[in-house]
């Protein structure tokens, strides 16, 4: 320790500066006792600290080297790069931050760009190719992006840049409605229109369900597509449409450069109320959206069912597992009595925000059994830090319809709704070995956060800002250490328990020190 | 239908962390993630480090661009935030010196020049914590690496070639087992040292404050650490590491300066 502290005056006299030994040594310490850091890496610390006390502050000339690259060697986000590209297509902005989005590509691949508002950027024009300086790269669940923002430059290039695959050369390529399994494909389909939903958005023409003998798909049709109506039971071949994927299931995406003609053959649609004879399942089998089956189950709760469309709704289960389920007024089907178990035939499968459920419709049956099915819940535990509070997680709003979390006030299924208020955290645990996501209702996280439904409202309506609890939540939880239990339903624990990890004891240092000495 | 999964936040120690320079994708796709692969075999797309916030500047021109650094009982290692983690960058731009914090981030090399990689940090997340989280992120760093130094058990049995001969490979080992071998194989790596290193990180753990009032050398006579000696000199503004010294700090192509102002 005096061995560091002549160190450290000595090194500070250099750069003309005294500091009293007292004055060292106390600092020292508290790096080194009061906050573990090792003795060379504290020194190091308490010179930096005393310099820039008296004014010697690192300065720093930030010169970001951008380098230039291929589309197809952008492999990390956050990397400064020059690059020369193509606009192959240009998008509607989602928000007033962006000026323009799309795609560019080189001989090599296409990316996403987006180019902020706040860049102050010339505007792109599609089919011209450009020299972007210094843009900056960006992943999004595995994809890449490029920004454009204030640093960046778009330099206009006489030449002509080829662009490989998607939407310039490549033709759409003719496929089935299975072989469909990447986002940003062009490809022509051969489908008939099953169902037709009503638009939830004002930029939406038509969207439902088109299907093959393959499967089926969700479609939506831009009204910019400028394209001619569809009608249900007809048969159509969609010529250059883009494929699109949202929370793990895709659909189709009719735009301006897509065709739609009619055919005069009937395409059979496999699946979905037609063919395939429904497979008997167990509820942790169901891994798929829009599967017919068998179920043999217990209804273990009834809910109020929160919309007029659904005559009952609430939970069923087998010794697997439990799963929600749905029966529509329209099915016309008997009534479901709690406790009771029954073989349900021919329900159809769903999927939203990664939890499965099974939807009772016309052509479901319900057949009460003798037998008692016996129900396991699958009650999880997990310990481990919190490392991520998911987007929707604090202070949130609900359709009074569906219950469904809005987006920006709207609701997937019932447009724009006078949203209800309601508390959740949805918090990603990791452990070192694995990840798991957990859920945490309004009771559990009022209880965790030592805060009302009612204190968070206020807290939001005094900073006019909602975003206020999720940032309290994060500042709370994330970096700590908790465990969890509750039922596991797909890849979430619905928490039940919470409860931070007790300090650490000294019989688990001394049975890790033990384990050490033996490792190797 | 490909369902997406987070990555796991690997648990290292920043001694090992520095070590690190080997990268490796799992497929050709350009969207296929990268990971860092640590000389204990450790796969980190993804890291989550507790420790003590010792410094930290604002290292940006037009932007901010902040830079901390992060100490563990076992060395340290530089964080970074900027425009992109503004969360992040705040966090570090408010935090208290010395101070406990949680850093959720990814692992970015920076080659200054050809042979050299260096490690940081780029932050998607730093919140301050209490004493009992980073003693707790010790224990279960150290546990995660014990664990890791066990997968190297075929190459303590049969010698180093266990894995490069491919004997060990041939019976479709897991992902662990295969990690280790590509450690083994990149890194030569010194069990000892890491063995050392988790050591390092329990007995900070033992030690009572009063002990070490008792008879402060003990801390830098820690079994593994390097501690602060002569050939140090002039480096205080640098790493530890042989050849790395000085060079971390120009990470990401900024120059230090320090002048008085």
């Amino acid at each position: 320790m005096k061995e560091s502290i002549s160190q450290i005056e000595a090194r500070l006299r250099e750069q003309g500066v005294e500091v009293a030994q007292e004055e060292i040594e106390s600092r020292l310490r508290l790096l080194v006792e009061t906050f573990a850091v090792p003795q060379n890496e504290a020194t190091r610390s308490v010179v930096n600290y005393f310099l820039k006390e008296h004014g010697i502050t690192p300065g720093s000339v930030f010169s970001k080297k951008s380098e230039e690259v291929e589309v197809k060697d952008i492999s990390a986000s956050n990397c400064w790069v020059d690059l020369k590209v193509k606009v192959v297509q240009l998008w509607d902005p989602t928000s007033d931050a962006i000026s323009q989005t799309g795609l560019v590509g080189d001989g090599t691949g296409v990316i996403k760009f987006v180019k902020w508002t706040k860049a102050d950027l010339p505007d792109l024009a599609e089919g011209q190719s450009y020299l972007f300086k210094s843009v900056v790269t960006d992943e999004f669940q595995n994809r890449f992006s490029v920004k454009l923002n204030r640093t960046s430059k778009i330099i206009e290039l006489e030449e002509d840049i080829e662009v490989s695959d998607i939407a310039s050369a490549a033709p759409a390529e003719e496929m089935k409605i299975s072989e469909i399994a990447e986002p940003q494909r062009w490809i022509d389909l051969k489908a008939k229109v099953v169902q037709l939903w009503d638009p939830t958005n004002d930029a939406i023409s038509q969207t439902g369900l088109v299907g093959d003998d393959t499967g089926v798909i969700k479609f939506v049709k831009w009204i910019k597509s400028d394209l001619p109506d569809l009608v249900e039971d007809q048969s159509y071949l969609f010529k250059n449409v883009v494929t699109d994927v949202f929370q793990d299931k895709f659909s189709v995406k009719l735009n301006r450069t897509s065709e739609i003609s009619e055919l005069d053959e009937d395409i059979e649609v496999s699946d979905i109320a037609s063919a395939a004879p429904a497979e008997e399942m167990k509820i942790s089998e169901i891994a798929e959206p829009q599967r017919w089956i068998d179920l043999k189950a217990k209804v273990v709760q009834l809910w109020d069912p929160t919309s007029d469309a659904i005559s009952q709704t609430g939970l069923v289960g087998d010794d697997t597992g439990v799963i929600k389920f749905v029966k529509w007024v329209k099915s016309d089907l008997p009534e479901l009595t709690e406790g009771q178990s029954y073989l349900f035939k021919n329900v159809v499968t769903d999927v939203f925000q990664d939890r499965f459920s099974v939807k009772l419709n016309r052509t479901s049956e319900i057949i009460e059994l003798e037998e008692d099915i016996e129900v396991s819940p699958q009650i999880a535990q997990f310990s481990g830090a919190i490392v991520n509070i998911q987007k929707g997680s604090g202070l949130i709003k609900r359709c009074p319809v569906c219950r469904r979390a809005l987006a920006k006030g709207v609701c997937g299924e019932h447009g724009r709704v006078e949203g209800t208020y309601d508390l959740r955290i949805k918090a990603v645990m990791d452990d070192g070995n694995q990840v798991q996501e957990a859920l945490i209702n309004r009771e559990t996280t009022e209880r965790l956060m030592g805060i009302t439904l009612d204190e968070a409202k206020q807290m939001a309506m005094e900073a006019l800002d909602h975003e206020i609890v999720m940032g309290l939540i994060e500042e709370r939880l994330v970096g700590r250490y908790y465990k969890v239990t509750g039922p596991q339903i797909e890849r979430y624990i619905l928490v039940e328990t919470v409860d931070p990890l007790p300090p650490v004891t000294d019989d688990e240092v001394a049975e890790l020190m033990r384990d050490a000495e033996g490792v190797i | 239908m490909g369902e997406f999964t987070r990555e796991v936040a690997g648990r290292t120690f920043s001694q090992e962390l520095r070590d690190s320079d080997l990268t490796i994708r799992e497929h050709e796709d350009q969207y296929a993630p990268l990971y860092l692969i640590t000389p204990t075999g450790a796969r980190c797309n993804r890291v989550f480090v507790v420790g003590t916030l010792t410094e930290r500047d604002n290292v940006g021109a037009e932007t901010d661009y902040w830079r901390g650094r992060i100490a563990d009982p076992t060395g340290s290692i530089p964080v970074y935030a900027g425009q992109y983690q503004p969360d992040a960058a705040q966090a570090l731009a408010e935090a208290e010196l010395p101070s406990f914090v949680a850093v959720v981030g990814k692992p970015s090399i920076y080659e200054p020049e050809e042979g050299t990689r260096l490690i940081t940090i780029r932050a998607e997340s730093v919140q301050k914590v209490d004493a009992a989280t980073r003693d707790r992120w010790i224990v279960d760093t150290a546990r995660r690496t014990l664990e890791r130094l066990k997968n190297f058990e075929p190459s303590i049995k049969e010698g180093p070639d266990a894995f490069s001969d491919g004997k060990q490979l041939m019976d479709e080992p897991s992902e662990e087992i295969s990690d280790a071998a590509k450690a083994q194989l990149h890194y030569d790596t010194d069990l000892e040292r890491y063995r050392q290193m988790v050591v390092t990180a329990l007995q900070s753990l033992e030690k009572r404050p009063e002990d070490v009032i008792e008879g402060g050398e003990e801390v830098s006579d820690t079994p593994g650490d390097e501690g602060y000696g002569p050939e140090d000199e002039g480096d205080v503004f640098g790493g530890r590491f042989g050849g790395k010294k000085m060079d971390e700090d120009l990470d990401f192509g900024e120059e230090i300066n320090y002048k008085k102002t």
